[in-house]
């Protein structure tokens, strides 16, 4: 991409000339995306604008733009269901095995329309082996779908009620949920585990799944916590950004949980209300046989089929509110301790180059003494240790330079992805309610001649 | 229904329109000189064509009645009509609440409710053909003062039947009126599916209630999210309006729902009101069969006096065995007095068969007006709830369809 525009800002317009990097005022401030039209007027584009600025540790300021083009919005084609479970042996040996399928145009893969079977620890393992690459360089890698071990004993058990297909259901849906939320992910899609996992039919099998679940993330974030606080020399403010950041998550996370529990709570009164329904129902129906008049009989009747079909509504309603609300936000809650990881992994990573930048100043310290003695093979020795600290130093710079700058991007692609998540999800809710309103409408609708024809 | 009622046009109903108009709270001394609050509700008689083209209407005339007095009212029609079916008053006390609703006879919710319920049951007696000609219940809406002394002279409290007479009758009737047993039967299913599914109803209200008042909590949650988001903002800010419109239009769905259930309860009474009725044929039948066991009776000591045969003990029979034959007059004065005493059993068994025939034809006269009337009533409360219920869901869809749009918008 080569382009001539003029970018407006709110603050100042700047030329460019193509993709790169480009030198600006210092008092420059820039949102972190911006849709902006052609000077011409022919094509509207969508450009994803990281803006970042340098450390002032550093002798020079330098402060850069760079101009990456959306990879085009929504023809992002790679669609993943995982279905048709089926249980695999007996007794506490068994196990879940979902297909999961894959429909693609992304050139990455052999095949257009594939499938695969995999069980849960399959997609465990994905998830420890992503996280192990991505994580400490600032990736946010989806969380795998929580373990649960009273649920998964009572479908090995060969328990087939009410309960464990729910469970089972609930844990399909989230599976599903996890690899869209991965592949999502323009560096994740590219990388050979996953694509290994989606095409590959045999895969060897995951051990060690222990500190893979979102809990084990948990695990890791708050080891880093707690490193972060022994940290006694403090980031400078030019991560205000970061700071800024932080809080919003922190923020976020609250008001999620919180909209969580009344979730939560409104579908356990919705089952309850379900349950009274039905009853309700059985009480109107028993009042129509102690009628004699035919028709005044023949409307309880139809009153108590009525109130049997609200019962039915009410459930398929509890259900909508748990898997398009319920379990979305428990998602959210999960993603956002991932990223809240990346943002501690970022802290270790300035504090691994500090440590390296201390440890470089004793050396040359050391240096400084030794010229006065008349020791010269340690003098060469420390000169050596003093050259590859150097290295360390410098590379450390790098790489809290490339951690920050993925993050800037991974936390603006979070955020957008986020929105159109949650905007996409309550508006598919909320018809779900209109819906369930309307059909309310129907029924009564057709109980009211029945009402109408007793005389 | 209120409609209905007046257009049945009783004498009564055409020259006054009534109505309870208001309830008052009261601090006087009780029976046993203690100081209480109670509730004392304001009746409205005014003349039918008060309200001419234009002209004010007459002031009405009023005056302030207790529920015991009510109650009295009741007791005094219950004697007087034992064939009618007569109208249930409101609930004494509040049962199959739901938490939001108080038990407290003293809720304003409570008095209101209770105040149309009496409005209800003064209308259904003035429609009444039998009973709203009552001199009684005339007076019960005209004279505040006097009323009291008035019921009290009528001496029905001599006629209420004792609790045991009318228990051993229902256990001891030998030939049951078939009708009766089967309308006692269905009265009493009706009144044990009826209180089920009032309870069940309070059950349905309660959780209604949390669901909707959970979207309060979406509300305030929405508001505070609004806050730290930047493209959302707009959008959850009136989403959390939404929320809040929604939650708090239960509390008015609900108090509408109440009326239903008060509907339902009013027909819960009357099954009480039918019992009634049954019990006191019982209790008509119970005696005739006495009356006619006893003249069978006396018949069978004049047969044995006549023929000397002796096949029902007597003490005299016994007494003239042991101590010697009585004299020929003896024996005719007893003979006479027998002969009195079988027509005066005859007469009493014809009176009470009159009695019971009368009766038996009034009750069912009543019964048949009672059946046409309740599924009359039935019909109106379904329809209404039914549109009720449609009402509600449109006003669902609407707040449903704004959020959405607030949503679709950001």
């Amino acid at each position: 991409g080569f382009y001539r525009q003029t970018l407006h800002t709110n603050k100042t317009s700047i030329k460019f000339l193509n993709k790169g990097k480009l030198l600006l005022p210092l008092d420059f401030y820039c949102e972190t995306s911006l849709c902006f039209q052609a000077l011409d007027n022919r094509n509207v584009m969508f450009v994803h604008l990281s803006a970042f600025y340098s450390y002032r540790s550093l002798p020079f300021c330098r402060f850069f733009l760079q101009i990456e083009e959306e990879e085009g919005g929504d023809s992002f084609d790679i669609h993943i269901s995982v279905s048709d479970p089926e249980k695999v042996g007996d007794g506490m040996n068994a196990y879940m095995a979902y297909k999961v399928t894959t429909k693609t145009s992304v050139a990455l893969f052999r095949q257009r329309d594939f499938s695969v079977k995999r069980r849960f620890s399959d997609f465990l393992g994905l998830h420890s082996k992503l996280a192990s690459k991505y994580l400490h360089i600032g990736y946010i890698v989806p969380p795998a779908p929580e373990k649960s071990i009273v649920g998964m004993t009572k479908v090995k058990v060969g328990k087939e009620d009410q309960s464990s297909n729910e469970f089972v259901e609930r844990r399909r849906s989230a599976l599903e949920r996890y690899l869209m939320r991965t592949v999502k992910h323009p560096i994740l899609l590219k990388d050979p585990d996953v694509l290994q996992f989606l095409e590959s039919s045999e895969l060897p099998r995951a051990v060690n799944t222990q500190a893979l679940s979102s809990a084990g993330i948990l695990r890791m974030v708050n080891k880093a916590a707690e490193a972060v606080n022994k940290m006694t020399i403090k980031m400078n403010e030019s991560d205000a950004w970061f700071e800024e950041k932080q809080q919003h998550f922190e923020n976020l996370d609250a008001q999620l949980r919180k909209l969580h529990a009344s979730v939560e709570c409104l579908v356990c009164h919705r089952k309850e209300l379900s349950v009274n329904t039905a009853q309700f129902a059985k009480s109107a129906a028993m009042l129509g046989n102690s009628e004699d008049h035919t028709a005044l009989s023949r409307a309880l009747s139809q009153l108590a089929e009525v109130e049997e079909k609200i019962d039915q509504l009410h459930q398929d309603q509890a259900n909508a509110d748990f898997y398009l609300f319920s379990e979305l936000l428990g998602d959210y809650v999960r993603l956002i301790s991932a990223v809240k990881g990346v943002f501690d992994q970022r802290m270790k990573t300035w504090q691994k180059w500090q440590d390296s930048q201390m440890l470089l100043q004793k050396k040359r310290e050391a240096e400084a003494k030794l010229q006065f003695t008349n020791k010269p093979d340690k003098l060469q020795q420390t000169k050596d240790e003093i050259k590859e600290l150097e290295g360390r130093v410098q590379q450390g710079e790098r790489d809290f330079e490339q951690i920050s700058k993925t993050i800037r991007k991974e936390v603006s692609r979070f955020e957008k992805d986020r929105v159109k998540d949650f905007k996409m999800s309550i508006v598919k809710y909320l018809e779900s309610l209109v819906q369930t309103q309307q059909q309310l409408i129907k029924y009564w609708e057709a109980f009211l001649p029945e009402a109408k024809a007793i005389s | 229904s209120l409609i209905q009622m007046v257009e049945r046009g009783t004498s009564l109903l055409k020259k006054m329109e009534i109505s309870v108009a208001e309830a008052e709270k009261r601090t006087g001394k009780n029976t046993v000189n203690m100081q209480e609050t109670y509730t004392v509700y304001l009746i409205e008689i005014r003349p039918a064509e008060s309200v001419t083209e234009g002209g004010t209407p007459a002031a009405p005339d009023t005056l302030w009645r207790r529920y015991s007095e009510f109650e009295l009212l009741r007791t005094y029609l219950l004697v007087t009509y034992p064939y009618i079916i007569i109208p249930p008053l409101p609930e004494k006390r509040a049962e199959f609440v739901w938490h939001k609703l108080s038990a407290d006879n003293l809720d304003p919710d409570f008095v209101e409710r209770r105040r149309v319920g009496l409005e209800n049951f003064l209308l259904r007696v003035a429609s009444h053909h039998v009973l709203s000609n009552d001199k009684i219940f005339f007076l019960f809406l005209t004279e505040e003062k006097g009323w009291r002394e008035a019921v009290l002279d009528t001496g029905f409290q001599d006629k209420v039947d004792s609790r045991l007479k009318s228990v051993s009758a229902m256990l001891r009737v030998k030939n049951p009126d078939k009708r009766f047993t089967a309308l006692k039967q269905y009265s009493d299913e009706l009144n044990t599916v009826v209180s089920q599914l009032l309870r069940v109803r309070a059950r349905v209200a309660d959780r209604l209630y949390g669901v909707y008042k959970v979207h309060g909590n979406y509300g305030r949650v929405f508001s505070e999210w609004s806050a730290i988001e930047r493209e959302m903002g707009d959008g959850l800010q009136s989403a959390g309006h939404h929320m809040d419109t929604y939650a708090a239009s239960i509390d008015d769905i609900l108090e509408e729902e109440e009326h239903y259930a008060d509907q339902l309860k009013e027909y819960l009474f009357y099954t009480d009101a039918v019992r009634s009725v049954c019990k006191k044929h019982e209790l008509m039948q119970y005696e005739l069969e006495m009356a006619s066991q006893d003249l069978a009776y006396k018949k069978q000591q004049k047969e044995e006096l006549v023929t000397g045969t002796v096949r029902v003990f007597s003490l005299k029979g016994m007494t003239s065995k042991l101590f010697g034959s009585e004299t020929q007059e003896q024996r005719e004065s007893r003979l006479s007095a027998i002969e009195q005493s079988i027509e005066e059993g005859v007469e009493a068994v014809m009176e009470k068969n009159t009695e019971c025939r009368d009766f038996v034809s009034a009750a069912w006269e009543d019964i048949e007006r009672f059946k046409e009337q309740k599924d009359k009533d039935l019909r109106e409360a379904l329809i209404s709830y039914a549109i009720m219920q449609i009402s509600m869901c449109k006003k669902g869809i609407q707040v449903w369809s704004n959020a959405k749009d607030c949503f679709n918008k950001m």
